[in-house]
């Protein structure tokens, strides 16, 4: 069943210095509990597509296409349907939990205040739900993490409160925005473990940059590049065998794979190159990259972006 | 010969007033490192790397123990005398962002030693700096922008650019990369291996990415609280 579907998603921001073309043209599509990983270096908007689906972004932005999550239009819909979808049908977990965390708020009183504002119920029953979401998420002592500041909880123990805010409403859908960054080896696999035990019926679209998280958790991976995607295809399949002279790049420069970084920088999403957007850092370009801009496509669902490859 | 030799270092913290308690961030731990030797050192969060780094540069105070830096023991030594050493050891830190002074534009950023420190004329700063640009793989049009200006890679590239300003001896390099994508992590960390090279520096590689440290580092050794767990090469 498809839950979730983006048509020729376009995100623009207008800049002093002309247009930022941070998500173009972007089709995707997520079926019932499938659980899809986004990845990409910084700068090439995953997040900026994670936070078009539910309108979070300033007023000035420019969304074009469509954005629909089961039958819904959600930039056509209204605000009073927004409401209803965000959190509660399609939930959140935001990046970067010692900046997204209110820091004169307890964790407690974080969780609680959807229960209180969207469900209506007193302020003892949503503390006592969210110790509830407190021990689901795997801590032992929910009512002393609930008191507690965000300042007092180490990075993995942020990283999953912030995931126990993302669940507060039972959403069906979830989106994880670097669920993993900058955590220790040990609270990472905790967090991989928990987003796998959390995700089993549920559809997760997950944004990382750490290929390790993607490929315990997802099951079909697209790979963006300077605002579009480049790659998709099923997990084990990218991985293994990436197409794309990029994705093969990215997977090289893991330290496990030697370390090998792609020269050069992605290109300013203010002024895109003509032709294939990889092609300044391209070891393999022809001559017609320079020109002429590839189509995303392939066989048996590995999709790849590019003049080399077909 | 070992440029840094660490001997019995400690470093206890106390909290309460009624009842003290002691917390062993750095516990009875010694190491050396050579001249033109990377060092890695690994642990979870809140083991304490942190603070060994921290403690050899004298950003705080031991509570025992010694740190010999080029024959000289720094844990005695008082903030004037220490002057001298500052310019010799620095320290790359994880958020190169938050490392950069916002108001500041990168060149004045790199800028900043080389007029401060080593008092160079300003007709030679703009030489220096383009220097140091080209080395660390920036280009010119950078030199206006400020930190929020720039992607974290270049941003990191702008800090070392700054280190090397002070033609340090040691680098303690503080999960310089573990806020950066893989792509970018594999550039910074050639580029610290190029300046190594150059620049004949010490490194201490502190990170909690085991295949990072085996593919960086001369040897590592591990810390669980407070204390050295093992001492290793990498797997070849």
């Amino acid at each position: 069943m498809l839950v979730f579907e983006l048509k020729n998603l376009q995100v623009l921001f207008p800049a002093p210095g002309g247009v930022v073309h941070a998500v173009d043209t972007v089709d995707l599509e997520m079926q019932a509990h499938e659980k899809l990983a986004l990845i990409g270096e910084s700068g090439c908007g995953k997040t900026v597509l994670a936070h078009s689906i539910l309108k979070l972004l300033h007023g000035t932005t420019k969304i074009s296409g469509k954005i629909s999550y089961m039958g819904t239009d959600l930039l056509s819909t209204d605000y009073s349907t927004l409401r209803k979808i965000r959190g509660k049908e399609i939930g959140m977990i935001i990046q970067n939990p010692g900046l997204s965390l209110n820091p004169v708020r307890t964790i407690g009183e974080q969780i609680a205040e959807s229960c209180i504002e969207r469900e209506g119920m007193s302020s003892v029953e949503a503390f006592k739900y969210a110790e509830e979401m407190l021990k689901m998420v795997g801590f032992n002592d929910p009512t002393k993490i609930a008191s507690c500041y965000p300042h007092q909880l180490s990075g993995g123990m942020a990283q999953r409160a912030v995931v126990a805010i993302g669940l507060t409403l039972k959403p069906q859908m979830l989106i994880a925005d670097e669920p993993t960054k900058s955590l220790d080896e040990k609270s990472k696999s905790e967090v991989i473990d928990l987003l796998i035990e959390i995700s089993k019926d549920k559809t997760l679209l997950m944004i990382t940059h750490d290929l390790q998280a993607a490929s315990c958790i997802s099951n079909r991976v697209m790979v963006m590049y300077a605002g579009e995607l480049i790659e998709e295809g099923l997990t084990d399949e990218v991985m293994n065998n990436p197409r794309h002279p990029y994705t093969k790049g990215y997977m090289d420069a893991q330290p496990n794979r030697g370390l090998k970084p792609i020269p050069g920088i992605s290109p300013s999403l203010l002024d895109l190159p003509e032709g294939c957007r990889f092609q300044p850092r391209c070891l393999h370009a022809l001559p017609k990259c320079k020109t002429s801009h590839p189509e995303l496509i392939g066989r048996d669902g590995h999709k790849v972006r590019c003049h080399v490859c077909h | 010969m070992s440029l840094i030799k660490v001997k019995n270092l400690c470093k206890y913290y106390s909290s309460g007033i009624i009842n003290p308690e002691l917390t062993k961030s750095v516990d009875d731990i010694s190491f050396e490192i050579k001249r033109n030797e990377i060092v890695g050192l690994m642990g979870a969060s809140g083991s304490g790397k942190t603070t060994v780094g921290r403690l050899i540069l004298r950003h705080i105070k031991s509570t025992s123990g010694e740190i010999i830096f080029d024959g000289q023991d720094i844990t005695k030594l008082n903030s004037t005398s220490l002057r001298s050493f500052r310019p010799r050891m620095q320290m790359i830190f994880q958020d190169p962002e938050a490392s950069i002074d916002p108001r500041m534009s990168i060149e004045d950023f790199i800028a900043e030693p080389l007029r401060v420190i080593k008092k160079i004329d300003e007709n030679e700063v703009h030489e220096r700096v383009s220097k140091l640009l080209k080395d660390v793989g920036l280009t010119e049009d950078i030199r206006k922008r400020r930190a929020c200006q720039v992607s974290g890679g270049q941003n990191q590239r702008a800090v070392i650019a700054r280190i090397l300003a002070f033609k340090p001896e040691f680098l303690v390099s503080d999960e310089a990369t573990s806020n950066l994508d893989v792509s970018t992590q594999a550039q910074i960390i050639q580029l610290l291996k190029e300046i190594h090279e150059e620049y004949n520096l010490a490194i201490l590689f502190i990170s909690h990415d085991r295949e990072l440290v085996d593919a960086v580092c001369d040897r590592w050794f591990e810390m669980e609280r407070g204390k050295i767990k093992l001492h290793a090469t990498p797997l070849s």
